[in-house]
């Protein structure tokens, strides 16, 4: 019953809570989770820091601290320009998936009952089919005897086949199709939301079609562009599948050189520091989305 | 304005095409007869299906994709479901901080995860692949469950609860009697969902497995990398119709969508 | 009392800083249909949250039938509580809702069917029990939720208002049919409400409540003929409420002077230059020759008139500014007066009642 209570007051501390028997409870429940979590995942992203920081020579790591690891992925071509394409990538990516899905999303949300619940449950299934298998329908798709080439040679667009596969227009197909579910779920359950009854209201007022959907439509949908965005970018820099199955050695990411690294060369100092300059990447979008979504919200 | 439909209808259509039509093509290609993925098909047998589930490795590969999957999703949805009754039903400060932390492994990239549980285990000289892998999968299926179980709980009406008190049913037979039985289906959801994480991963499997380990994505990896044969088309078709009715399954146990989703 | 089912004696509820519930005292009779009657957060639920042991008070007592209920958990009190959304288990049938209670306490099986055959019966939905709650409407879910909570013979029923999801039509017979329920099973019921028409409909005893207090207990009657403060007055049916002070005592007559007015009403005990306000209802308020001759006269012209059939309501402007409203009844055929008339309105000094306590 104190729970009950206590629902009603201002939400005490951690530690206040810890000390009732509300806490207690509230301890045992978190407990499991928290453990897992530190032990498994916050601990080892800190070892991977620690680990960048240390000495590496003739294959062997030492303990101790110097920056040359940081200096040597700062500072040399080929690993910023591998971040850079992997930036790029994820830009270009997101920019696809926003212009592809934001139709499909609005379509959705728009469409009849039971129309909506089986296209969104289609929308699901590529969503949850393993990214292996995708890939490689990817790779099959775009091979010279695939069906994008038969196709263009039917057509009579083309004679030769084209070279799809181990170039980036094929990692670029792959990521967007590995991603684009990412972009329209968020994006439909904002859209969803909001009732078509504003929209008519607007274009009572005069508002075209058009200028409904600048007006209206599209500044209540941007927490779902904002989300669909964050979350398409952050996942495809972090591909490691695409570009190693569908690119070609000009096409690796970033997660493909930390691979490197780690397996091959084992220099675990350098891709610890690789990853680190990643992770740090990668918290930053996501403070900068905090910020502006925050922002949006007072300005709603 | 009838225009603006058709080509919203039309848009909508060509991308279910692009996302649909590589998995129909793999589906399509595993009846073909030919040895090599060549469209068009020529003719049409079922006979990779056989092969494939003839294939001790590929049979192997699936019975540790089952069992990997059956472990870490039962630690998931445990684990998840006492989260996701903290976070919902005690208010504490830094409750939003506790909920982004579960959700954390999420948007943290798999490359790192990957290579940090690589790191902890050479730390501490830990050389079970399979114990690594569960781990990992652990990680990835609690987002799904902490969110799928507090949506429920949202949308849980406290009041049955207190009907059942004031009905005489003390606070563990109520926890019984309403509180279980009514989380059941977003449990069971959860359970699916990280069930489904685990079965279809392959990055964080493919960093930590070890040569002994092989499920069934890292197996279809290493023979698109090293023997592609058309038994990847059958294998690959048994993998998306498991995944499908999984998905339907949990669908129908949480009736929400979108939590189902994210 | 020991003929009181329910007491409260100087029960404060604080939630933080907010007093939701302000020492208040009242006992219930026996077999009463008790109503705590007021607007949304004047803390009407959070008394009968107490009552039934989901909030305990920061301060004071509850009594139920003669036992103290501190520290005794919800589930271990006589009492019943149909929830405001009723609350009933998705997961069970009619029957399993209604058997939950009794499985509680224990009993052999035969046992519990038979009551939840009496009880199926005396909602009158004998073929329900094994029913789904989704396949149910609304009047039908009120009476499975009724009977549920009244399966266990508690001393007191506690309601909170079950019926403010459902339309008028439904609401009004659901109302009939409390009230033929509770007589048959003599229950004490504590009906929460913040609709006023309902707890004058079915109440015995009503207590109007407003930011935390009791303003006043009686029955129906009792409430309506004599409002103790302006609130009550207010909040209970439609009242003319003039604000001002004692002008003049004469025996069991005083004069208040109000809105430049002056009107005679009975009273006593009060001295002259005190504030007080008297309530006028508009149904006891008289036009045109019948108020020629009356004590409390006053001229003035119709603003608007609604007419509601059996009855017209006029705004009536005073030549001093203050409007009134007046009820007529439509007792002749005929046109109602149109606006911007002049008119006469009065009515007899018994009509009032002069109002001393809670004045703005």
């Amino acid at each position: 019953m104190s729970a009950d209570a206590a629902a009603g007051a201002a939400p005490a501390s951690l530690g206040d809570r810890l000390r009732s028997r509300a806490g207690l409870r509230l301890g045992v429940l978190l407990a499991p989770g928290f453990v897992w979590l530190v032990i498994f995942f916050t601990v080892p992203i800190a070892l991977v820091l620690v680990f960048s920081f240390y000495h590496f020579a003739e294959g062997i790591m030492t303990p101790g601290f110097t920056l040359d690891n940081y200096a040597r992925a700062l500072g040399t071509d080929v690993y910023r320009s591998v971040f850079m394409k992997t930036m790029r990538y994820g830009l270009t990516v997101t920019l696809i998936c926003l212009i592809v899905g934001y139709p499909v999303a609005y379509f959705v949300a728009r469409s009849a009952g039971r129309w909506r619940n089986l296209l969104f449950v289609a929308l699901i299934i590529p969503f949850w089919t393993t990214i292996v298998v995708r890939t490689f329908a990817w790779k099959i798709m775009l091979g010279t005897n695939g069906l994008v080439n038969y196709g263009l040679r039917e057509l009579g667009i083309i004679d030769m086949p084209l070279k799809f596969l181990y170039t980036e227009t094929a990692v670029m197909v792959g990521l967007t199709h590995v991603f684009l579910p990412f972009m329209i779920l968020p994006l439909y359950a904002v859209l969803e939301k909001i009732d078509p009854v504003l929209e008519e209201a607007a274009m009572d007022l005069g508002a075209g079609r058009i200028r409904t959907f600048l007006r209206v439509t599209l500044p209540l949908s941007l927490p779902g562009v904002s989300t669909g965005c964050l979350l398409v970018f952050i996942l495809t820099i972090g591909s490691f599948l695409t570009p190693d199955i569908l690119g070609g050695p000009g096409e690796l990411m970033i997660a493909n050189v930390i691979r490197e690294e780690y397996y091959t060369t084992f220099n675990w100092p350098f891709g610890g520091a690789l990853a680190s300059i990643f992770l740090i990447i990668t918290l930053v979008m996501i403070l900068v989305y905090n910020r502006l979504f925050r922002f949006d919200k007072l300005q709603g | 304005m009838r225009i603006g439909r058709y080509l919203l209808r039309g848009w909508a259509l060509l991308a279910y095409l692009f996302l649909f039509s590589p998995i129909l093509m793999v589906v399509l290609m595993s009846f073909s007869k030919s040895k090599y993925s060549v469209f068009p098909i020529r003719g049409w047998t079922t006979d990779w299906y056989g092969r494939a589930f003839g294939d001790q490795k590929i049979i192997d590969a699936l019975q540790t994709s089952v069992g990997i999957a059956v472990v870490s999703s039962i630690l998931a949805t445990f684990i998840g479901t006492l989260g996701a009754m903290a976070l919902v039903r005690h208010q504490f400060k830094l409750r939003e901080l506790a909920r982004a932390y579960f959700l954390s492994p999420l948007i943290i990239p798999e490359i790192i995860t990957g290579i940090a549980l690589l790191s902890m285990a050479t730390l501490l000289n830990l050389q079970s692949g399979i114990v690594l892998v569960v781990i990992g999968h652990v990680l990835f299926g609690l987002p799904f469950v902490v969110t799928v179980v507090s949506a429920r709980l949202y949308g849980f009406d406290r009041s049955l609860e207190e009907a059942a008190m004031d009905l005489g049913a003390d606070e563990v037979t109520t926890f019984r009697r309403i509180t279980l039985p009514m989380m059941t289906p977003a449990i069971l959801g959860g359970l699916l969902l990280s069930f489904t994480v685990s079965f279809d991963n392959f990055l964080i499997t493919y960093l930590l497995a070890g040569s002994e380990v092989m499920t069934i994505p890292v197996h279809i990896y290493s023979m698109i990398r090293f023997e592609f044969t058309p038994k990847i088309h059958a294998i690959s078709t048994v993998i998306v119709v498991v995944s499908l009715t999984l998905i339907l399954l949990s669908q129908t146990q949480t009736g929400d969508k979108r939590a189902a989703a994210h | 009392m020991t003929e009181h089912d329910v007491e409260l004696t100087r029960v404060t509820k604080t939630f933080a800083e907010v007093v939701a519930v302000d020492d208040v005292s009242f006992g219930i009779r026996k077999g009463e249909f008790f109503s705590l009657l007021g607007p949304s957060g004047c803390g009407k639920t959070t008394i009968m949250r107490m009552i039934s042991g989901f909030e305990t008070p920061t301060k004071g007592t509850i009594t139920i039938a003669g036992e103290d209920m501190r520290n005794r958990p919800p589930f271990r009190r006589p009492t019943n509580l149909v929830f405001q959304h009723l609350a009933l288990f998705p997961h069970m049938t009619v029957e399993q809702n209604i058997a939950f209670g009794l499985e509680m306490q224990g009993g052999s099986k035969a046992e519990i069917a038979r009551s939840v055959g009496q009880m199926l019966d005396l909602i009158q939905l004998p073929e329900y029990g094994k029913r789904r709650i989704g396949q149910l409407s609304g009047g039908q879910k009120q009476r499975v939720a009724i009977a549920r909570a009244l399966v266990r013979q508690p001393t007191v029923l506690l309601l909170d208002e079950p019926l403010g999801a459902l339309d008028l039509k439904l609401r009004e017979q659901m109302q009939l049919e409390l009230k033929r329920i509770q007589r048959e099973v003599g229950t004490t019921f504590v009906y929460v409400t913040h609709d006023q028409k309902e707890a004058i409909t079915m109440s015995n005893s009503i207590a109007v409540m407003n930011a935390g207090v009791i303003e006043q207990i009686g029955d129906a009657n009792e409430i309506y003929e004599n409002p103790r403060t302006a609130f009550v007055a207010h909040f209970i049916g439609e009242t003319n409420l003039f604000e001002g002070k004692v002008d003049a005592m004469d025996g069991g007559e005083i004069t208040v002077g109000a809105d430049a007015l002056a009107i005679r009403v009975p009273g006593n005990g009060v001295s002259t230059g005190q504030k007080v306000s008297v309530s006028v209802r508009p149904e006891k308020v008289v036009l045109g020759e019948a108020a020629r001759e009356l004590p409390n006269r006053y001229d003035g012209k119709v603003e608007d008139v609604i007419y509601q059939g059996s009855s017209t309501s006029y705004q009536i402007r005073l030549d001093g500014g203050r409007l009134v409203t007046v009820m007529e009844q439509n007792v002749e055929r005929g046109e109602p007066r149109h606006a911007g008339a002049s008119v006469t309105i009065g009515w007899r000094p018994d009509k009032g009642v002069l109002i001393t306590e809670g004045l703005r």
